[in-house]
């Protein structure tokens, strides 16, 4: 119990009869980043709420370190939270922002810890500045260093990166997987981005409609979807619906794929895993090339079935042409399986 | 700057009319023998404290009760919130003096009445309008991100309320006081009704023009006070500018 940061059994919330939070348990390990993953209203930023104390559970346990948190309210709870709209205080310098939660724990040498709190963030010698002269990506680290300079338990961060654009983005994913490294400390990380939750997590639980679809590894969720939801919502997938019969599942437009699944399946082939030759597979007539800079998508149509197709741009598919006639073809050990 | 000038003509009209020409008359008139030998009297500082001292008084009580509710009123349903703004202002459909007549008779039965006590509180009921209403005004731009920020970094909901809460509503607050504390300041007739020997420095004024005919002390009296609320505002713009909020 005692590497468990955060315990959630069983907790149910409901906005206006609707389950926005449905019977959701899992644990978070001490020194984790741990992605709350799924499509907004999908009840993680609820469900991160709850954590922080500021939505009550109706049913279920939140334990924090072991700790039940049923009925402690937000300020006695030992997790900082940074706000998707950052939510600094206009009246404070950066300095103050940074100092406010020291100021409330009345610890020493606070000047000194906001300093060095401020650096961790590369934001050193902002202090005397206010938050409306900041860029977004500016106000985004004072939030960061204002949550972690108190050392709380758990950070809870709300979409932080997510009102940022692209190249800032990616530069902030990567300082924050390193500020978490660093200190050691449980990140819970909410996102709707998911190869930003791919490329920064220990694990993933991807949720939808209030429930926990999988909990797992970020190879885990993209390599092993449990469901069709997860397969869909974290990366693209060709899917084949059909029944198995141990060695080959028949789909109900005529294609047999080799397969050891038995039963009624979906099976999944990731669009990368695909490619494309002159020789033996399934024929298909390309319909689309779209390039992408580092990687090419070809969208293609074998009967009335569409078929999606990814590949590094190193010259083997600049010869496609839109139109003609190719065949597509996979690695059995490609196919993955999914209950139907 | 040609095309500007026929649309400067009317309110500058105006203002030289209304404001710039009386002004100037005033403080002619005050610069006389019986301004200055009115400003000399000890009776007028005296009036001129006791009115700073009651306005005083009436903005903090004013202040105190309208806090409340305006910070109630910004946390009802929009439905609800038009439905309290209509009721706070609905007072204003009655005339003042209908208004204080009616508080008298509340407050006769009570053996409230002729007290400087009374006096307040009929003050404070009176211009509680002029204080809810820009305190609602700020309190409903306050987001809520950043009371549970301050609740998230530790802070209990009362700590909340001085280090957030008010500091942010700060316009608000600055705006409802001088609202209410300059024409507090000013104010006569109305102390009067409620009890007589209320005499405060806008009655004095009142005298000097209307029963004394002497428009030099009047308008030396004037002139202090219109200093005084001048400086006042001043001071109120300047905190306002150097807040950066609004």
């Amino acid at each position: 119990m005692d590497d468990l940061d955060v315990t959630l059994r069983g907790v149910t919330k409901t906005f206006g009869g609707r389950r926005a939070v449905d019977d959701v348990t899992l644990t978070i390990r001490r020194g984790e980043f741990f992605s709350l993953l799924g499509p907004s209203g999908c009840g993680k930023s609820t469900l991160m709420r709850m954590i922080a104390g500021f939505e009550a559970a109706e049913s279920g346990t939140i334990l924090l370190g072991g700790a039940d948190m049923a009925g402690v309210p937000p300020h006695k709870r030992d997790v900082n939270m940074v706000f998707q709209s950052y939510a600094l205080f206009p009246h404070l310098s950066v300095a103050e922002n940074v100092a406010f939660g020291l100021r409330i724990a009345k610890v020493d040498d606070v000047d000194g810890r906001v300093r060095r709190s401020l650096e961790q963030v590369n934001l050193a010698g902002y202090e005397k500045r206010t938050p409306a002269t900041l860029s977004g990506g500016e106000q985004q680290r004072v939030a960061l260093a204002r949550a972690i300079v108190t050392g709380p338990r758990v950070l809870l961060l709300d979409e932080p990166l997510s009102a940022l654009d692209l190249k800032l983005r990616k530069g902030l994913q990567q300082e924050l997987r390193r500020l978490q490294r660093d200190l050691a400390m449980t990140f819970v990380f909410v996102t709707h981005d998911q190869e930003e939750a791919l490329a920064m997590s220990d694990r993933i639980a991807v949720m939808n409609r209030g429930r926990v679809e999988q909990i797992g590894s970020p190879e885990e969720i993209y390599e092993r979807p449990a469901t069709r939801f997860t397969a869909e919502f974290v990366g693209a997938g060709n899917f084949f619906e059909g029944v198995g019969d141990g060695r080959t599942v028949r789909t109900n437009d005529g294609l047999s794929i080799e397969s050891a699944a038995s039963g009624n399946v979906t099976l999944l082939v990731r669009p990368e895993k695909m490619r494309l030759n002159g020789g033996s597979g399934l024929p298909a007539r390309v319909e689309e090339v779209l390039y992408q800079g580092a990687s090419m998508s070809i969208i293609l149509m074998a009967g009335d079935r569409r078929l999606l197709v990814e590949d590094a741009n190193d010259g083997a598919l600049a010869r496609v042409r839109v139109g003609e006639t190719t065949t597509v073809s996979w690695r059995p050990e490609d196919v993955l399986v999914l209950p139907r | 700057m040609k095309k500007a000038l026929p649309l400067l003509l009317p309110p500058t009209l105006w203002l030289t009319v209304f404001l710039v020409l009386p002004t100037a008359a005033l403080a002619v008139s005050a610069f006389s023998k019986e301004g200055l030998a009115a400003l000399l009297e000890p009776v007028t500082w005296f009036l001129f404290w006791k009115s700073f001292r009651i306005a005083v008084v009436s903005t903090a009580f004013c202040l105190a009760v309208s806090y409340p509710v305006a910070y109630f009123i910004a946390g009802c349903s929009p439905r609800w919130r038009n439905l309290l703004l209509f009721l706070v202002v609905l007072p204003f459909w009655t005339n003042l003096l209908v208004r204080t007549y009616a508080l008298k008779v509340c407050m006769e039965p009570l053996g409230w009445l002729n007290t400087e006590s009374a006096v307040v509180f009929a003050l404070v009921q009176n211009f509680l309008p002029f204080m809810i209403l820009p305190l609602y005004a700020s309190i409903e731009k306050l987001p809520k991100r950043l009371l549970e920020a301050s609740q998230d970094l530790g802070a209990s909901p009362a700590v909340t309320f001085w280090k957030v809460t008010v500091p942010l509503t700060m316009p608000g607050i600055a705006a409802g006081c001088i609202l209410v504390f300059i024409p507090v300041l000013g104010i006569f007739a109305l102390p009067e009704f409620i009890h007589e020997r209320t005499h405060l420095i806008g009655s004095q004024i009142n005298l000097y023009f209307m029963k004394n005919r002497n428009a030099g002390a009047g308008s030396a009296l004037t002139l202090v006070l219109m200093l005084f609320t001048i400086v006042l505002t001043w001071t109120y713009s300047r905190f306002r500018k150097s807040e950066g909020l609004v």
